[in-house]
């Protein structure tokens, strides 16, 4: 499988990540090298095997009770923020 | 130096509790190490000297009441990938440069619920995305057993650290060796506990079906008590076990050789291993045998997928995590001339080349048209390593392996190739993938480098996984860095 330049500037773009020209070049080189590597699992015979999304179990993991409790404090949390105003993120325009 | 700053965490905890040393006393001791050796190691981001002095008199202040709990006045060295309130965390990468938390990891906090005094924050590969500590955006860190060399990754700030004597002992992160390479590296003890023991609230997360924290330190009984100290079901996580915290670190000697079941997976010891680490195993093998142990071979058969599984479900849960990190609610924001530039250019600046690898790789395998073929593949892939050790261990007790393919090696000598950096995991990937805990042990010297053995264990089993690493440590007889 060959990853070719069109294939990482979509990629890029679902990514959020921009690219140049020369590192998109070196990009594609590393992932096919990567995908190649990676594609030897086609050779493993998974019929009837279920894709293993975690490894413990519901048995040991249990719910915790459906109550409200406060975990953190908006000025707390919003002082990290790049921009805020009157107890709000602010943000770029999000609907044009 | 100070000698106190040799003293092991269990040691030290009990002299702070009899009252022959204080925690102050010990901190400033550590504190002045870190202040000597830091600037040339690296193995710290951030040293919290007041914080670090306030917890110490605080701990002398409960010892002088008669309130001492677990770990009692001992100063730790805490991965910067744990969020510590009011203490910036990074990850090690400027998308969270100027990032401090308000809240503070189930992890750490728990650790302070013990008495424990944090000292500051290691020094990671960035997102904890590699092995050998280069691709953090504070600067590699130096391996104290020879300074050309890495101390591993991506724990490797931690591994350095207490393999320097500039903590008594560190948390770690491990998602498919980050805690076990490194501590092998550097001449340490590292576990990677069973997935679920360890909260994973507060922790910057990577691939959250891998991700795991766990203690490091320069003895087995040492990493036990750190151990207790932080594991503990946490309902904040929905992947946190109910299963019951152990006292560790008691009774570690308790433990009988004679007919004990080793299993050697023969997978792992293929044509074309380095023949140093194939015989540092191997010693090990033989002690066990001559104190009455049954050597038994199985065979894990999956062993070889275990890595090009690992670098596509890792990099798919990396995508999504990574995600969140679009400048509009914490770290750095770089404008652009609308929302979706704004995203990109704060992501473009903020993360490093292989962060940016991984999160594309990702996206190519989670991409329609080809989930199927790459990520619903591994997952299944992974069930089989599972069902691998399943069946191994219904025939032995504890298995035995290497912990990394090599020795330490040269800082920049494997950098430009991601998949030979990335077959520094060959033998602690599976486990993660299995959700199993592992123990990396120091077991010799090669060439002047350390080297460690790994024992996998079962779900759960971490009290006799440890009871088995101190019968390799006492067999051992390995001796830590020696400095004047």
């Amino acid at each position: 499988m060959s990853i070719d330049l069109k294939t990482v500037e979509k990629l890029s773009k679902l990514s959020r990540l921009s690219f140049d020209d020369t590192e998109k070049q070196k990009i594609a080189d590393e992932l096919t090298k990567i995908l190649d590597f990676v594609s030897q699992l086609q050779e493993v015979n998974t019929d009837g095997v279920e894709p293993m999304a975690s490894t413990v179990g519901a048995d040991i993991t249990p719910e915790r009770d459906d109550e409200t409790h406060m975990e953190h404090e908006r000025e707390a949390l919003l002082s990290n923020a790049p921009a805020s105003e009157m107890g709000f993120y602010v943000v770029p325009r999000v609907v044009e | 130096m100070s000698e106190l700053v040799k003293l092991g965490l269990k040691e030290a905890s009990e002299k702070i509790k009899n009252k022959e040393i204080s925690s102050v006393e010990l901190t400033s001791a550590l504190l002045e190490r870190i202040d000597a050796r830091n600037e040339n190691i690296n193995a710290y981001v951030e040293v919290v000297h007041d914080k670090a002095l306030e917890m110490a008199e605080a701990s002398d202040k409960r010892i002088k009441d008669g309130n001492a709990r677990l770990m009692e006045g001992v100063p730790l060295g805490i991965k910067d990938l744990f969020c510590t309130a009011g203490v910036p965390t990074t990850a090690c990468s400027n998308i969270l440069k100027g990032f401090t938390p308000a809240y503070e990891s189930t992890v750490t906090k728990n650790l302070w619920k013990t008495g424990a005094v944090m000292l500051g924050k290691t020094n990671l590969d960035q997102f904890a995305m590699g092995s050998s500590n280069e691709t953090s955006a504070f600067g590699t860190v130096k391996n104290p057993w020879d300074e050309e060399r890495t101390p591993g990754g991506s724990s490797g700030g931690s591994a350095a650290a207490v393999a320097d004597y500039m903590c008594l002992g560190a948390t770690g992160t491990d998602t498919g060796g980050s805690i076990r390479q490194p501590a092998a590296f550097s001449g340490i003890v590292g576990l990677k506990p069973t997935y679920g023991r360890c909260s994973r609230w507060g922790i910057v997360a990577f691939a959250s079906s891998l991700d795991q924290a766990g203690p490091m330190a320069r003895s087995v009984e040492d990493t036990a008590l750190m151990f207790r100290g932080m594991s503990g079901y946490d309902p904040l996580d929905t992947t946190s076990a109910d299963m019951p915290i152990e006292s560790f670190d008691e009774n570690l000697d308790n433990l009988s050789l004679k007919g004990l079941k080793i299993g050697l997976p023969k997978e792992y010891f293929v044509d074309g291993m380095d023949e140093d680490i194939k015989k540092a195993t191997y010693d090990a093998v033989a002690r066990f045998k001559a104190e009455g142990a049954e050597i038994v071979e199985i065979s894990l058969p999956h062993t070889k997928y275990a890595v090009p599984t690992y670098y596509i479900v890792a990099p798919a849960e990396a995508a999504s995590n990574l995600a969140r990190y679009d400048g509009m609610r914490y770290g750095q924001r770089v404008e652009g001339e609308n929302l979706d530039d704004t995203y990109t250019k704060t992501r473009t600046a903020g993360f490093g080349d292989e962060v940016k690898r991984r999160i594309m790789i990702g996206n190519y395998t989670l991409s329609s048209g080809y989930y199927d073929a790459y990520y619903s593949k591994a997952q299944k892939v992974r069930a089989l390593i599972a069902d691998d050790f399943k069946k191994a261990f219904a025939k032995v007790d504890v298995i035995l392996t290497p912990t990394a393919p090599t020795p330490a090696f040269k800082t920049g000598e494997k950098v430009s190739d991601p998949i030979q950096m990335y077959l520094n995991d060959i033998f602690t990937v599976a486990t993660s993938l299995a959700g199993l805990p592992g123990i990396s042990v120091p077991s010799g010297m090669v060439n002047g480098m350390p080297v460690g053995v790994q024992f996998i264990g079962k779900a759960f089993d971490e009290k006799h996984l440890l009871k088995v690493a101190f019968a390799h440590e006492r067999m051992t007889g390995f001796k830590p860095l020696d400095v004047k």
